[in-house]
C-alpha cells in the first residue's frame, strides 16, 4: 500500500499509481486486442473457411459466429446423439476443436433432437418441432441422380426422408424434387443415396463461416 | 484403410472436395451409375473393369444387367442400355444387386452332428439351430457319400416318391432340368416343387385351361402399344418398377387410360394419378377381382356389342362361349355383383366405377381391332396368383379378353408377371410335380418316352413317376408331417417362403432329413438342414440361362469364384447345377443305373472354370429336347451349325431370344414376340393357333358367392378351414379334403375370414379382442419396393438402411380408433402364429417406406423382412408366414397369403 | 466438531470416481450409440448372431466378465446391454458440463467464458451453473479439492516432491502471487470476448481432460468399426504434455502453483469462494503450533497461523493431519454463536 510516514494514504503517489495503472490497463487493454485480433484472423482461420458448403451442424445450431462464440466444447451433443452422428472436430482444427459436426453421408441426423435438449450452452437451441430444424438444403445432381439422369428408378432420398411429400416430393421414375422451404437439412437423403462414390444429393448447410 | 474418423479434416475436405467438383466440373467416369449410357464393351473401356453380361437376379422383368468385375469379384451393376427390355434403366434394386453377394457367405460344407432319420424314426434333438456346434466340417465328397447312401435307402424302403425337393424360379434353367431329371427320372419321385409355386402357378394353370399351354402371349413392347391398360392385384411400381414406368411413360405421352385394382392404394395408384388423375382408376377391392371382371363383361355385352366378337368368331376359335355369356347376362350385371359382393368389400368399388371402366375397356378393344394395333393389355401379378382361386382369375382375365378380341396383336392381351428372374424357366423345365419339360404333362405319354430318351433314362422308370401322387407344395409339407415323406432337396430356395411355418413347415423339416444347397451361412434352411453344401450365388456361376416374363431366354455369365467377406475364396462353393449332377450321379449309381449314359456332362479340366461342368452342354440338351413342342428353341441349333455362333453367344449378342424360336430365321431375329396370332391373318407365323383343343381357346365362366349378405358360406368353409394348422405336428391333413378346397375355389372364397361384425362394433378395443378371441381384422402379406423376397437385399447395406424394420400398414381411420400411434410396436396374431412391427399410418409416416393405405379393417406387412432381425426363431420377431394360412387352390397349389384374419395385440 | 480421515477417504473415493467416470460415460455413450444405430442398418450382424464390430464385442466382453455370463454366449442378454445403455442415458458429460438424470451441472467458468465470447447471456445457462454456483459459495472451492482431475493428479505430484525430499533433492518452493488466477481469468475472458471464441476452455483441465478423453476413446471405437487397432492419440498427447508440463513445474518449482496462481477455474472458484460460510478454523487452546498442518498443506497456507486465505480449497488435508484435533470445518455462523455464548 502506499502510504506516507502517518499512515494516511499519499493522494499524489496513488493518483500517480492509478494514472500508471490506468495506462498500464489500456496497454494491456490493446495488446490484448491486437493479440486476440491477429488469433482470429491468423492462427485460429482454419481452411474450414473456404470449405464452408459441406458442414452441417447439429439442429438447432445459432449461426455460425455465434455457434463458435457460445459451444463450450463439452462432448454432451455427441453423447446425447443416438445415431452417432454428431462428431467433434479433432485438435488440429483450430477454433472449430471440439465443436459438433455431422457428415451426413456417412451417417444422417434422424431429428431426435435429444442433443438440442442437453446443450448445456444455448448453442443448440432447443427446437419446438422437428420440421422447423434448418441445417441446410438438400442439393440434387441432375447428372449423378439415377432416377434423373435416366439410367435408373431409385427413389431412395425420398424413402429416406422424414418429411416426405413436403421436403421432398417424387415426379417420374422416382426422381426427387427437393422443396427448399420444407427441407431441414438431416442429411438422410444423402446417407440413403445409392451413388455411392459421390452422393447425388447433398446437404449443403449454407454457414457462413467468414 | 484411411483413417479417415480420427482426423475429421480429411472427410471435411475430401467432402467439401467432391462437392465443388459434383457443382462445378462435369463429371468423368463416376464409377457406378453414371454408366448406363454405355453398352458392355464400352463400359469395360471406360471403366478399365471385366463386364459380363447378365440378367438382372431379382424380378421377373429380367433387366438386362452388366456387371462390373474386379480381380474376379463383383463390384459394380450398370444397366445394359441395349437390352430390348429395360434399355439402359433399371431399379434400385438391381443397382446394388452386388452388395450382398460377399456376406454372411456359407464356407464349409456343414454335417448337423445329430441328423434326423426317418427310417429309424429318430428325430433330431438340435433342429430349429444353426449355431457352430451343431455341425461339423465335413469334406464335399464325404457329405456327398451320406447324401446318396441316405436317398438310396429311403427309395429302397419306401420307394422313390417319398424324397422331396424344392427348386426355385432363381436356379438357372440348365440346373432346373437337372434336377427334373434327378427327381423324376433317378430318384423316381413326383415329389418335385418349387418356390414358383407360391409365385405363377395359377397363371400357369390357367394359361392352360384356357390357352392350351403355359404361355403368356405378350412382349414387354405390347405396353407401348396399349391403349388401356390394367394392373390387376399388382404393385408394379413396387415389384417391378421398370415394368411400371414403362407403363407410366407410355401413359404420359399418349394419355392412355389405366386401371389399378388393389386393397391398397399404392404407389402404383398414386403414381397413376400423378400423371393424369382423370383417367386413372383403382378398384379397392379385396377378393372380387373374377366377380368385378364378369361385370365388366356384363356392361360390355349389354352395352358396346361392338367390342364383342362376332359370333362366327368365337364359334371358330373358341369352345364355352355360349354359357359363358348366358351366365354373364344372369348373373353378373354390376348391381348384382356390388351386392353380392358387400359383405367384404363394403361397396367400396360402384356400379358407376365399373360402368365407366367397361366403356374404357370396350373402346380400347374397340380402336385396337381398328387399327389392327393395340387395344387393352391386362397385367396381373401375385396379389391375383397367390388366391385359393388364382386359377379362375386367370381364367376370368383371359375370358374377357377372348370376349373383346384383345389377343394376337401387338397392343394388347394379358401377361402375368412373373416375381422370380426365372420362374418362367421353372414352369417351362417342368420341376414341378406331374409336369415334363416344355408345357407337358407327365401323363402324355408320347412326350413322356419323348423326354425319357432325351434324359437317358428307361422309359418304364418314367412311367412309373407318372403313377405316383403328390398333392403340390403344402401338400408335400402335410406328407411329410403325416411321414409318407423322408427326406428333402432344398435347392436355392428357403422354407419360410411356404404358409403357415410354424404349425406346418417347420415341424414337417424337423423330422425330413433334409439336404440344403444355400449361399448364406444364416439363411433360415440351415436351422433345419442335416447336410449344408455351399453354392455359388448369381454373377458367380460359369453361365446359366433365365427366362423373364416375356419369354426371353438370356444367359448369365459369371466370374466362376466365391469369395467370404474378408476376400478369401471359398473353395468349397459350387454352381448349383454341378451339385445337382454329382447327385444324380452317386444315387443313381447305387440304385444301378447307367450314370455315365445319363449324365455324359464332364468337368472342365483348364481355364477360369476349371473343375465344373460346362453349363452350355446342359443347355444344349434341353434345346435339343424342345423339338416338337411349343416351345421348340431348336432354331438356336441351326443358327450354330450354319454360322457356328455357340448357343449362349447368340443369347449374348441378340440380349436373349424369345422362345419359341423353331427355325434358323426366327432365331436369328431374336425368337416370337406374340403367340396366339392366327385368329388375326397371322396363320403363317409359326406356333399361332391355340396348341391344344382343336386350335380354341376355351372359354369357363368363373362363379363368385359368398353365401349371402352376411357371408353364409364364406365363414361356414372358412369355419372348416380353420380347423387345419391349429394343432402344431398333427393332422387333419388338408390334402385329404380336397372337396372342402374346391368348393372354396368355385365360390372364389377366402381361406379365412376375420370376425367382421366385432370388427364393425364400435365399443370393442384392441384389448378387447385378444380377451375375447377375435380376428377382426384382414392381413395381407406381400412387397415392398426396395427388398426382393427375404436373402439377398436384407443383407444389401443399401436396401436394408432404407427399409430396415418390419412394419404394419393400419388405416389413419383404425390408427385413430384403435388409439394406434405412428411407429408404435405391435404384435400381429392370427390363429396359427404371430409378428411384431412397427405401425405405419399415412403416406408421412416415420415409419418406412410409408407408401401405401390400406382400407378400414386391412392390415399389410411384406414378407421380405421375415428373417432380417434374425433367422433363428428363438430371436426373430418378424416372420410374417407364421401367421399365413395353408389352404391352396387345388389346381394350381397356390396359397393366399392376402386374406389372413389376425387382430393386433399391444406390446 | 472434527472430521477426520473418513472425509479423506470420502474426497479420494470422489476423485476417482471421476476419473473412472471420464473414461467410462463415453464408452458407454458409444456403445449405446452403436447398439441403437447399427442394429438398424447393419444387415451383417443380425445374421452371424454376435455383435457386428470389434469395439462392441470390446464392451460386450468386458460385460461378459463383469456379470460372469458364459463366454459360449453368442450373445449378451439383454438386460446388462439395456443396463448400459439406461446408464448411458442418465449420466453424461464430463467435468465440464454433466448431465445427471436430467439435472445439467455446468462449470460456472463454461457459462462465463461463452457468455463473454458470444456477448450473450442465455438463461439455460444459469440453470446449468446454479448448483455449482451456490456449492461454491457455501462450501469454497470444493470442485478443484474433490472433482478436478487436474487436482488430483497435482495432488499425486505432491507424493513425488516427498520422494526428492527423501533423496535429497531440495523441490523448489516457489509461490506465485495468488491473484495472478483473476488476472489470468480476466485475460482469458477478455481475450475470448475479442476473438469470439471460448478460449479458457483450452488450457482448463476439466474441459481439456473430459474432451480428449471422449475423442480418444471414440476414434478408438470408430477404429476398431474399421477393424483397426488404435487409439487417437492426437488430442490426448497434447493434452498429456500439458499436464505432464504442470507436472514437472510443479515437481521442481513448488507445489501446486497451477491451481493457486495460474489456473483460471481456480481464480473463479477463489473469487467465489472467498466468502464461504465452511471454513477451517483452528482451536487457539488445543493448538500445539506443531506444524503438521503447515507440511500438509499443498496450498502452502498455514492454517497454524489461522492464515487460510481465500484460495484455501477445503480439502481437509489439514484437518486430517492435525495432531491435537485443533483444527475443524465450521461454519462461519457457528463460531460467531460460539463467541457470544462464550460472552454470555
Amino acid at each position: 500500500m502506499i502510504a506516507r510516514g502517518d499512515g494516511r494514504p499519499d493522494r499524489r503517489a496513488l493518483l500517480l499509481a492509478g494514472g500508471r495503472g490506468a495506462l498500464r490497463l489500456s496497454v494491456a487493454a490493446g495488446a490484448l486486442y491486437v493479440v486476440g485480433t491477429a488469433i482470429r484472423r491468423g492462427a485460429l482461420a482454419r481452411p474450414l473457411e473456404e470449405s464452408a458448403t459441406g458442414v452441417l451442424r447439429p439442429p438447432g445450431a445459432l449461426d455460425e459466429p455465434e455457434f463458435l462464440a457460445a459451444c463450450i466444447r463439452c462432448n454432451l451433443c455427441a453423447e446425447a446423439c443416438d445415431t452417432g452422428c454428431i462428431r467433434l472436430f479433432g485438435p488440429a482444427e483450430g477454433r472449430h476443436t471440439g465443436t459438433p459436426f455431422i457428415v451426413a453421408e456417412e451417417r444422417a441426423c434422424n431429428l431426435c433432437l435429444a442433443c438440442t435438449e442437453v446443450c448445456p450452452s444455448g448453442s443448440l437451441f432447443p427446437v419446438e418441432d422437428a420440421s422447423l430444424v434448418r441445417m441446410g438444403t438438400a442439393l440434387v445432381d441432375e447428372r449423378l441422380c439415377v432416377s434423373l439422369n435416366g439410367t435408373g428408378v431409385c427413389g431412395a432420398c425420398h424413402t429416406a426422408c422424414p418429411l416426405k411429400n413436403e421436403a421432398i416430393t417424387q415426379g417420374n421414375r422416382n426422381a426427387p424434387t427437393v422443396h427448399e422451404d420444407a427441407c431441414v437439412g438431416c442429411g438422410l437423403c444423402e446417407e440413403a443415396c445409392i451413388v455411392h462414390d459421390r452422393k447425388a444429393i447433398r446437404v449443403v448447410s449454407g454457414r457462413s463461416f467468414a | 484403410m484411411v483413417d479417415r474418423k480420427a482426423f475429421p479434416r480429411r472427410t471435411f475436405l475430401e467432402l467439401s472436395g467432391a462437392t465443388v467438383a459434383a457443382c462445378a466440373g462435369t463429371p468423368a467416369f463416376a464409377g457406378e451409375f453414371a454408366t448406363a449410357k454405355y453398352g458392355a464393351d464400352e463400359l469395360a473401356r471406360k471403366s478399365g473393369r471385366r463386364v459380363l453380361q447378365a440378367q438382372c437376379p431379382y424380378c421377373g422383368v429380367g433387366c438386362g444387367t452388366l456387371i462390373q468385375v474386379e480381380n474376379d469379384r463383383i463390384v459394380g451393376i450398370s444397366p445394359d442400355k441395349l437390352h430390348p427390355t429395360n434399355k439402359g434403366v433399371q431399379c434400385i434394386k438391381g443397382l446394388n444387386a452386388h452388395e450382398p453377394t460377399y456376406r454372411d457367405r456359407l464356407t464349409k460344407v456343414l454335417v448337423r452332428k445329430d441328423m434326423s432319420d426317418p427310417a429309424t424314426g429318430h428325430v433330431s434333438s438340435t433342429k430349429g439351430r444353426f449355431d457352430d456346434d451343431v455341425f461339423r466340417e465335413a469334406s464335399y465328397e464325404e457329405a456327398e457319400e451320406i447324401v446318396a447312401e441316405r436317398t438310396a435307402h429311403y427309395i429302397d424302403e419306401f420307394g422313390g416318391n417319398s424324397i422331396g425337393l424344392t427348386g426355385s424360379g432363381q436356379l438357372t434353367m440348365e440346373a432346373q432340368w437337372i434336377e427334373n431329371l434327378l427327381m423324376k427320372g433317378v430318384i423316381g419321385s413326383n415329389s418335385i416343387e418349387a418356390n414358383a409355386r407360391m409365385c405363377m402357378t395359377s397363371a400357369v394353370t390357367g394359361y392352360f385351361h384356357s390357352y392350351g399351354s403355359d404361355t403368356p402371349p405378350t412382349s414387354y413392347d405390347d405396353v407401348e402399344e396399349a391403349d388401356f391398360i390394367s394392373f390387376w392385384g399388382h404393385n408394379a411400381r413396387a415389384a417391378h418398377p421398370v415394368l411400371f414406368w414403362r407403363v407410366a411413360d407410355h401413359k404420359k405421352k399418349n394419355r392412355v387410360p389405366t386401371l389399378v385394382s388393389d386393397p391398397r392404394r399404392t404407389g402404383t395408384v398414386t403414381g397413376l394419378e400423378d400423371i393424369d388423375p382423370r383417367n386413372s382408376h383403382h378398384f379397392q377391392t379385396l377378393n372380387g377381382d373374377i366377380s368385378y371382371l364378369n361385370a365388366i363383361a356384363h356392361v360390355i355385352l349389354e352395352k358396346y356389342p361392338k367390342a364383342v366378337m362376332p359370333e362366327e368368331w368365337l364359334e371358330q376359335h373358341s369352345t364355352g362361349w355360349r354359357e359363358y355369356i348366358e351366365g354373364i347376362r344372369t348373373r353378373y350385371s354390376p348391381e348384382q355383383v356390388v351386392e353380392r359382393l358387400r359383405y367384404v368389400d363394403q361397396g367400396r368399388v360402384t356400379v358407376e366405377q365399373i360402368e365407366e371402366i367397361a366403356k374404357l375397356f370396350a373402346e380400347a378393344s374397340i380402336k385396337g381391332r381398328e387399327r389392327g394395333r393395340g387395344g387393352c393389355l391386362t397385367i396381373w401379378g401375385i396379389g391375383y396368383n397367390q388366391m385359393l382361386h388364382g386359377q379362375h382369375n386367370t381364367i376370368s382375365i383371359i375370358n374377357l379378353h377372348l370376349l373383346t378380341g384383345n389377343l394376337g396383336r401387338p397392343g394388347c392381351g394379358t401377361h402375368s408377371q412373373t416375381g422370380q428372374p426365372n420362374a418362367m424357366s421353372e414352369r417351362l423345365m417342368g420341376g414341378l410335380t406331374g409336369r415334363l419339360p416344355f408345357n407337358k404333362s407327365l401323363d402324355n405319354v408320347e412326350w413322356r418316352d419323348w423326354m425319357a430318351d432325351r434324359w437317358r433314362i428307361p422309359r418304364e422308370r418314367l412311367a412309373h413317376t407318372a403313377t405316383l401322387e403328390n398333392p403340390m407344395v403344402i401338400g408335400m409339407m402335410e406328407r411329410a408331417l403325416a411321414g409318407d415323406l423322408k427326406a428333402m432337396f432344398w435347392m436355392y430356395t428357403t422354407h419360410i417362403h411356404l404358409p403357415d411355418v410354424e404349425t406346418l413347415v417347420r415341424p414337417a423339416l424337423t423330422k425330413l432329413f433334409c439336404v440344403v444347397q444355400d449361399i448364406y451361412r444364416h439363411a433360415p434352411n440351415l436351422l433345419y438342414a442335416d447336410v449344408v453344401f455351399p453354392a455359388q450365388t448369381w454373377g458367380e456361376w460359369p453361365g446359366g440361362v433365365y427366362i423373364q416374363s416375356e419369354r426371353r431366354l438370356y444367359v448369365n455369365d459369371g466370374v466362376g469364384r466365391s469369395f467370404d467377406e474378408q476376400g478369401n475364396t471359398i473353395e468349397e462353393a459350387r454352381p448349383d447345377l454341378d451339385m445337382a449332377i454329382d447327385k444324380g450321379i452317386s444315387v443313381g449309381r447305387l440304385l444301378g443305373l447307367n450314370v455315365e449314359e445319363i449324365f455324359p456332362y464332364k468337368r472342365r479340366t483348364e481355364g477360369p472354370f476349371a473343375g465344373s461342368f460346362d453349363p452350355e452342354e446342359v443347355f444344349e440338351d434341353i434345346v435339343r429336347a424342345s423339338r416338337g413342342s411349343d416351345a421348340d428353341l431348336t432354331g438356336m441349333l441351326e443358327v450354330k451349325e450354319k454360322d457356328g455362333t455357340g448357343l449362349y453367344e447368340q443369347l449374348r449378342r441378340l440380349r436373349g431370344i424369345q422362345w419359341p424360336a423353331p427355325t434358323y430365321e426366327i432365331a436369328k431375329a431374336g425368337g416370337t414376340p406374340r403367340r396366339y396370332m392366327g385368329q388375326e391373318g397371322w396363320k403363317e407365323a409359326p406356333y399361332a393357333l391355340f396348341p391344344k383343343q382343336g386350335g380354341k381357346a376355351k372359354f369357363k365362366l368363373c362363379e363368385q358367392d359368398y353365401g349371402g349378405a352376411d357371408g353364409a358360406l364364406l365363414k361356414e368353409v372358412c369355419g372348416e378351414l380353420s380347423q387345419y394348422g391349429a394343432n402344431s405336428g398333427e393332422g387333419p391333413w388338408l390334402y385329404e379334403n380336397q372337396e372342402l378346397l374346391i368348393r372354396a375355389r368355385d365360390n372364389a372364397l377366402t381361406p379365412e375370414v376375420p370376425d367382421l361384425e366385432y370388427y364393425r362394433d364400435h365399443d370393442k378395443g384392441i384389448d378387447d379382442a385378444k380377451r375375447d378371441d377375435k380376428y377382426p381384422f384382414w392381413l395381407g402379406l406381400g412387397i415392398v419396393y426396395e427388398h426382393f423376397h427375404s436373402a439377398k437385399t436384407i443383407r444389401g447395406p443399401s436396401t436394408l438402411r432404407l427399409v430396415p424394420e418390419q412394419y404394419v400398414e393400419l388405416n389413419p381411420e383404425d390408427a385413430e380408433r384403435y388409439g394406434l400411434e405412428d411407429g408404435e410396436k405391435v404384435r400381429i396374431v392370427s390363429r396359427r402364429g404371430s409378428y411384431e412391427g412397427r405401425v405405419t399410418v399415412g403416406t408421412s409416416s416415420m415409419v418406412r417406406p410409408s407408401r401405401c393405405v390400406t382400407f378400414p379393417g386391412y392390415l399389410f406387412s411384406p414378407w421380405n423382412l421375415s428373417v432380417a432381425d434374425s433367422a433363428d426363431p428363438k430371436k426373430n420377431r418378424w416372420l410374417v408366414n407364421a401367421v399365413a394360412h395353408r389352404a391352396w387352390d387345388p389346381v394350381s397349389g397356390q396359397a393366399d397369403y392376402k386374406k389372413i384374419a389376425a387382430r393386433i395385440e399391444r406390446i | 466438531m472434527k472430521l477426520p480421515k473418513p472425509l479423506q477417504v470420502g474426497r479420494r473415493s470422489v476423485q476417482l470416481a471421476v476419473i473412472a467416470l471420464t473414461v467410462l460415460i463415453p464408452v458407454a455413450a458409444r456403445y449405446a450409440n452403436y447398439l441403437s444405430a447399427r442394429q438398424l442398418d447393419d444387415a451383417i450382424e443380425r445374421f452371424d448372431g454376435s455383435v457386428q464390430g470389434h469395439s462392441l464385442a470390446l464392451v460386450d466382453g468386458a460385460l461378459r466378465l463383469a456379470t460372469g455370463a458364459e463366454s459360449g454366449d453368442v450373445e449378451l442378454r439383454g438386460d446388462e446391454r439395456e443396463a448400459v445403455i439406461l446408464a448411458a442415458r442418465n449420466v453424461r458429460g464430463s467435468t465440464w458440463s454433466l448431465e445427471l438424470f436430467g439435472l445439467t451441472l455446468t462449470d460456472p467458468l463454461a457459462a462465463l467464458e461463452s457468455a463473454f465470447a458470444s456477448r450473450t447471456a442465455r438463461r439455460v445457462m444459469f440453470v446449468g451453473i446454479l448448483i455449482p454456483l451456490l456449492g461454491t459459495i457455501l462450501l469454497g472451492r470444493v470442485f478443484c479439492s474433490w472433482i478436478c482431475p487436474a487436482g488430483f493428479l497435482l495432488e499425486i505430484t505432491g507424493f513425488l516432491r516427498r520422494v526428492l525430499r527423501f533423496l535429497e533433492l531440495r523441490p523448489g518452493r516457489v509461490r506465485l502471487w495468488h491473484g495472478n488466477n483473476y488476472l489470468l481469468l480476466g485475460l482469458g475472458l477478455g481475450l475470448s470476448a475479442v476473438v469470439g471464441l471460448p478460449i479458457l476452455g483450452y488450457v482448463y483441465p476439466p474441459a481439456l481432460v473430459g474432451r480428449e478423453v471422449h475423442n480418444g476413446i471414440t476414434v478408438m471405437f470408430d477404429r476398431a468399426e474399421d477393424g483397426l487397432v488404435g487409439f487417437s492419440a492426437a488430442g490426448l498427447t497434447v493434452t498429456s504434455w500439458f499436464l505432464l508440463a504442470i507436472v514437472l513445474v510443479e515437481v521442481a518449482f513448488g507445489s501446486r502453483i497451477w491451481c493457486r496462481s495460474l489456473c483460471p477455474g481456480g481464480g473463479l472458484f477463489t473469487a467465489l469462494g472467498a466468502f464461504r460460510l465452511v471454513r477451517v478454523k483452528r482451536d487457539d487452546k488445543s493448538c500445539t503450533q506443531c506444524g503438521e498442518c503447515v507440511v500438509a498443506c499443498e496450498m502452502g497456507l498455514s492454517p497454524m497461523l489461522d492464515r487460510t486465505g481465500v484460495e484455501c480449497d477445503n480439502c481437509g488435508k489439514c484437518v486430517a493431519n492435525c495432531s491435537d484435533d485443533a483444527l475443524a470445518f465450521r461454519m462461519v455462523g457457528s463460531e460467531r454463536r460460539a463467541r457470544k455464548e462464550a460472552v454470555r
